[in-house]
């Protein structure tokens, strides 16, 4: 039995972490730039863009599913630009998941990074300013080195999250077997099918990941004051 | 040079202040806390963009509304120092300097040795900023700050959170790089101390204007911005050490209108220092007194004088010839000016209790 089930269950592994680790990527270039901006900024837009990005934490996963289904279909709002610049279906497809994952996450990534940018004052932004450095300097070489903890807690929490993702991706990716299939998903089909030695293994696989994430990020935050920053 | 014209509003407060500071050394922004000096020293720096008027520095236009120019912040040579803790906490205190010269690019008319020197921090740079103590933090944010190779240093209350010992060990430092380097220094500061120790000139702002200003001689000596210190209210003069006297404990400084004693320095001879005479340790004689334990008498001429309280007058007195003249206040009884008959242009002796040297 356990052999029969390691031929099947490798691509869904390997789909799981590339998604996972495509989510992570985009969102650390994308969600770290939006976080430097949230906390430094003063605009009023400040606060829409907050609580669009935490509307994950507290929508269900079927709503957001829902929304990016239809945003995502052909004749949808991403869907028709997305053909437009050529690309295929994003419903049911991996790039369709990406872009998911990527929305479902966004609070994961985004929130650490910004509230290790709020702890940067004002005044050694300004500071760093005065000694020549102009704003991608600033970014650079004081704010990233400040925020490396926030940006590496941020990394493991969107990888991990990303990792054990079910409710959006049923909706906008169904359960196609090698594009969309993840792991999840894959416990839930082998309950659904009785076949509860898989999903055990399975599910304990991805407790223990969840589990080494945690772990690593607590640690993160734990080394303060061994005089290395 | 600077020249300021800066106007600024922010709610109910409004900041309108005009100055040309030919002085090189250090200009001292006194007032009280919310008066706007802090803010003075932000618009020079290029961090209020929304300040309109004209800020020239050295020559160089860092700010012209009227023509529409502004200086980035990173684009203007300045020094900057707050009472925070401003170094960066991620970098020792090596990679904090490094990262003040990294970004002068072919500037290499300041050296990292030199500076080190001054604020004697050699041992300090391979240590993060929380493994220093609040005057270590403080010489070595002046010393990123002078690698810079700034057009001038603003200094917003750089040693006011620290204890007595730290400031009296930065101090010196200060006064010595800003004669050596000729660097033009704004020192903002609410401590007349500080003031009378450090600044050659001395701007006073009040609710966002300047109220008073000139040079720190004049102004400690005028009675009525001195009256605002109260028991410390006294003239602050400049002399150079010239002469030890090992056996009685005493040293003696020339000054522009004579030499004074004062208690025994461990300075060299030849220093410049700062001298603070109380007017309450000063008293007026009409005639010379040839037995009495005062050792410090100088003749003057009375130029001003002011009833500060019922019953109490404070007298400014013009010790020396012509421009040099050294300016000292006396307190007095009522009833004692009237027996001398004290008044303006009057000739009397200054007779100094107690001088104490400003450190």
């Amino acid at each position: 039995m356990f052999l029969a089930f390691d031929k099947n269950i490798w691509p869904t592994v390997s789909l799981t972490l590339q998604l996972s680790a495509m989510t992570t990527l985009l969102l650390l270039l994308f969600g770290v730039p939006l976080s430097w901006w949230l906390a430094r900024s003063r605009s009023r837009l400040r606060l829409v863009v907050q609580a669009l990005v935490a509307l994950p934490l507290v929508l269900p996963p079927t709503v957001l599913g829902f929304y990016l289904l239809i945003a995502l279909a052909p004749r949808g709002f991403l869907g028709s630009f997305w053909g437009m610049l050529g690309g295929g279906r994003l419903v049911f497809s991996f790039a369709g998941l990406v872009i998911g994952s990527f929305c479902y996450s966004l609070p994961f990534m985004v929130q650490p990074v910004t509230s290790a940018f709020g702890a940067l004052s004002d005044r050694k932004v300004e500071v760093a300013a005065s000694l020549g450095a102009g704003p991608w300097d600033r970014f650079f070489h004081l704010a990233l080195p400040v925020a490396k903890r926030g940006i590496l807690t941020g990394c493991v929490l969107t990888f991990a999250h990303t990792m054990g993702e079910f409710g959006v991706v049923l909706m906008i990716g169904g359960n196609i077997t090698h594009v969309t299939d993840v792991l999840s998903i894959t416990i839930y089909e082998h309950v659904e099918s009785q076949d509860y030695a898989s999903a055990h293994l399975l599910s304990a696989g991805l407790l223990l990941i969840s589990f080494s994430a945690l772990i690593l990020i607590f640690r993160l935050g734990d080394r303060r004051g061994d005089g290395s920053p | 040079m600077i020249d300021l014209n800066i106007q600024l509003k922010r709610g109910s407060f409004k900041l309108d202040v005009s100055l040309a500071l030919s002085h090189e050394g250090v200009t001292s922004l006194f007032g009280p806390s919310g008066s706007g000096k802090t803010t003075i020293l932000r618009v020079v720096a290029g961090h209020e963009p929304s300040a309109s008027g004209l800020v020239r520095v050295a020559g160089e236009v860092w700010m012209d509304t009227s023509k529409g120019q502004f200086l980035q912040p990173h684009q203007r040579r300045i020094g900057w120092v707050s009472q925070e803790v401003d170094l960066f906490d991620h970098l020792t205190a090596l990679g904090n300097l490094k990262f003040a010269l990294d970004r002068l690019k072919d500037d290499t008319s300041i050296s990292m040795t030199e500076v080190v020197d001054w604020f004697q921090i050699g041992d300090l740079l391979g240590r993060y900023p929380r493994a220093l103590s609040g005057g270590q933090r403080q010489r070595v944010a002046m010393a990123r700050a002078l690698l810079r190779n700034p057009r001038i240093l603003l200094l917003d209350e750089p040693i006011s959170a620290l204890d007595a010992a730290a400031r009296f060990e930065i101090l010196p430092i200060l006064d010595q790089v800003a004669r050596e380097q000729e660097l033009p220094i704004l020192y903002v500061s609410h401590s007349a101390r500080e003031v009378a120790r450090l600044a050659d000139y001395v701007v006073c702002v009040e609710a966002g204007k300047v109220v008073r200003e000139g040079t720190t001689r004049d102004l400690l000596s005028q009675i009525e911005f001195s009256s605002h210190h109260g028991s410390e209210q006294g003239a602050v003069i400049e002399a150079e050490v010239v002469l030890h006297d090992g056996e009685d404990h005493l040293s003696q400084v020339r000054t522009d209108a004579g030499c004074l004693w004062i208690p025994r320095t461990d300075l060299d001879l030849g220093v410049r220092v700062r001298l603070q005479i109380l007017a309450r340790d000063v008293s007026l004689a009409t005639a010379e007194i040839s037995q009495d334990s005062i050792l410090n008498v100088l003749d003057g001429v009375v130029s001003e004088l002011r009833e500060v309280e019922p019953g109490v007058f404070v007298v400014r007195v013009l010790c020396g010839e012509g421009e040099k003249a050294l300016p000292i206040l006396a307190r007095l009884t009522k009833r004692s000016r009237v027996r001398l008959g004290i008044d303006v242009n009057k000739k009397v002796f200054v007779r100094m209790k107690s001088i104490s040297l400003l450190d």
